[in-house]
């Protein structure tokens, strides 16, 4: 049995849930894990949580903490309205986790730009980075609305600093993240020591990378595509390869560097259904 | 080193180790991507007439106790019109077989009259017609399980086709040397087999079949005794004249050689890559592999192929 992955589905009722708005559109779902099992998980992996007989979708992890397996999943089709739906003790299949995560060191000063659902992986992120006692974590997080800056509540009490934008001025400044990040990385000197994390709206990821690119540094930008249709997890399927340079989304990343961001034409700009054919993004 | 060149009929191919149909062979980038980290051709995600999503998922499994997978993946893809622009961002160097299906000779004939007017500045090397999409009106039977409709098939194929036609055959029949036969003599000059074997999965907390489609095909290490076998009966049959792709659960290069010498002129492969840490790697583990095999064994490829044969003679 291997104890650090699960390939086949392992059921598990759910332990605790959540709705993060009022409008019960996104809901925050905990598993608890058997002691058997030793999972390593990097901030930015996922996991493939299937609902039987229904469909089975690609979700990060929000958290995991003492064997508390949190994934946090908004409604925008099928599938996930179903798990909207879910109560204590009904069961959830989990396959992962999945593909590549974020790499963090303590030594950094970590900037972290997220954009609406995007904060999901990058709450794990922040998490790992305070465990690790990163020099210091800089959130920039955005949404269309005050309602949408999930876990805001929670995060802006951690010791890290937090920046806040609404496009509509509900809450913080009106706005977007990366303007901030622009403003923070020209008043800053020491661009050596800087790790940049985003993750959202590959519109928004674009910006953050141009920002990074004007400033020289897109290797120290970490970028997770966490809006693309995968069906294996395994790099074999072929569904979610990226132009030009052929790296999957599900197994090479959804975390990629900058600099290979940089050469991924479709990065920004094109997606691919599950039928294989191309869609503008 | 020994080469590793082969022919099959008139395709030359820098080694035999062929991307098999279906393992990222949707995009022009993972087929260039293949190429690249060595492969000696690289076959396309088999395409139909109309766009298909394919089944809902879970639809690719791994099963660890057996190194394999389970899947059913349910021949998504965008359609031959699509496609065809796909093709043509394939580079100029890649060696690479167009796998095809439908339910009818009709729309084997289609795409390839369509593919071919496209005027490819690198056409396919080969078409490579998967043979396991129901028929169009026999009550749901695979095309490819009917000697009959394989020979209306192909014959349909080669009439049509300015390059080599080869067909992928199902294990999940009683006699595949019939189909062979008809695929021969409809006009095939390559046979690819196996494709996958019939499996399904059932998760026993939920007491529910896991794959969403239910019923699927498993590929991987399983299934490596049923493809030699497959393979071994076929040259038995057709003898070297015919070539061979022996496919099905090839692991690492010893299973490689084991196809060879039951009779396979190249091989295919997909499910070891799953997972893959480097593609450059596997593949060179592979072709290394082989070589000193051959070294020490002093023979080239085409010498031990078949070998199995003459010592089940004795
Ligand atoms: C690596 C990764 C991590 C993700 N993490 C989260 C997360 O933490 N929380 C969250 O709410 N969402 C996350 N998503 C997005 C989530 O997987 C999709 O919103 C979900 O699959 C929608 O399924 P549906 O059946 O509800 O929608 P559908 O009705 O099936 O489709 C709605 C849209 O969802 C997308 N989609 C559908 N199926 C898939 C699929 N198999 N893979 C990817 N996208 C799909 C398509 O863009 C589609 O147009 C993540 C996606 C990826 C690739
Ligand atoms: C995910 C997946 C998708 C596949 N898709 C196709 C396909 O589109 N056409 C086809 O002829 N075979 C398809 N196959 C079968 C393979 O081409 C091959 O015959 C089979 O997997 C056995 O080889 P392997 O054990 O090396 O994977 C697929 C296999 C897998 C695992
Ligand atoms: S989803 Fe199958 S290759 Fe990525």
């Amino acid at each position: 049995m291997n104890t650090h992955k699960f390939d086949l589905p392992l059921v598990l009722p759910v332990a605790f849930l959540k709705f993060e708005t009022k409008t019960q559109a996104t809901i925050t779902l905990e598993v608890v894990i058997p002691k058997q099992y030793s999972l390593s998980i990097q901030p930015g992996q996922y996991f493939m949580l299937w609902l039987p007989q229904i469909d089975e979708i690609p979700i990060s992890v929000s958290n995991f903490e003492k064997n508390r397996l949190a994934f946090t999943i908004c409604s925008k089709g099928y599938t996930s309205k179903q798990m909207m739906t879910m109560q204590k003790g009904d069961l959830l299949g989990l396959r992962g986790p999945f593909g590549k995560g974020f790499e963090i060191h303590p030594e950094n000063v970590a900037i972290i730009v997220a954009g609406g659902m995007g904060i999901t992986p990058l709450r794990y992120l922040i998490y790992n980075l305070l465990k690790i006692k990163t020099k210091q974590i800089i959130l920039l997080q955005g949404a269309k609305t005050a309602s949408e800056l999930y876990f805001q509540e929670e995060l802006k009490y951690l010791d890290i600093k937090t920046f806040f934008y609404t496009d509509d001025g509900s809450y913080g400044q009106k706005g977007f993240p990366t303007q901030k990040l622009l403003a923070l990385l020209n008043n800053t000197q020491n661009h050596n020591e800087l790790a940049l994390y985003g993750c959202g709206p590959e519109i928004m990821l674009k910006q953050i990378l141009e920002i990074a690119k004007t400033n020289h540094i897109q290797h120290q930008v970490q970028l997770s595509l966490a809006d693309r249709y995968i069906r294996c997890g395994y790099g074999i399927c072929g569904s979610c390869y990226l132009d030009d340079i052929g790296l999957s989304v599900c197994h090479d990343g959804p975390v990629f560097r900058g600099d290979i961001l940089e050469q991924i034409k479709d990065f920004g700009n094109f997606g691919r259904k599950a039928d294989g054919s191309k869609y503008k993004l | 080193m020994s080469s590793l060149k082969i022919a099959i009929g008139s395709i030359l191919l820098r080694n035999p180790l062929i991307l098999t149909a279906g393992i990222l062979g949707t995009t022009f980038s993972s087929l260039n991507r293949c190429y690249a980290a060595g492969f000696g051709a690289v076959t396309t995600k088999s395409i139909g007439i109309e766009p298909r999503e394919g089944y809902a998922n879970p639809s690719v499994i791994y099963i660890p106790e057996i190194d394999s997978i389970i899947n059913a993946v349910g021949l998504a893809n965008p359609g031959y019109i699509t496609y065809g622009q796909e093709l043509k961002k394939i580079d100029s160097e890649v060696k690479y077989i167009m796998s095809i299906f439908g339910s009818t000779p009709d729309e084997f004939q289609l795409i390839i009259k369509y593919i071919q007017s496209r005027n490819l500045v690198n056409p396919p090397k080969a078409f490579e017609l998967n043979l396991s999409c129901p028929h169009a009106t026999k009550g749901g039977i695979s095309v490819g399980t009917d000697p009959e409709i394989v020979y209306e098939i192909v014959k349909g194929a080669t009439s049509v086709s300015r390059i080599p036609i080869w067909i992928k055959l199902t294990p999940n029949i009683t006699d595949i040397k019939s189909i062979a036969d008809a695929g021969v003599r409809g006009g095939a000059t390559g046979i690819v087999a196996i494709n996958t074997v019939k499996a399904m999965l059932i998760d026993i907390t939920t007491k529910k079949p896991i794959l969403a489609n239910i019923r699927g095909g498993l590929s991987g290490r399983a299934i490596k005794p049923i493809g030699i076998h497959a393979i071994y009966d076929l040259y038995e049959y057709l003898g070297a004249k015919t070539p061979l792709i022996g496919t099905g659960g090839i692991w690492n290069w010893q299973d490689i050689i084991e196809y060879i010498l039951a009779g396979a002129t190249a091989v295919g492969m997909g499910s070891l890559l799953f997972n893959y840490n480097n593609l450059e790697l596997s593949v060179n583990k592979l072709i290394t592999g082989i070589k000193k095999y051959l070294e020490t064994q002093d023979m080239s490829i085409s010498e031990i192929r078949g070998l199995a044969h003459e010592h089940a003679q004795i």
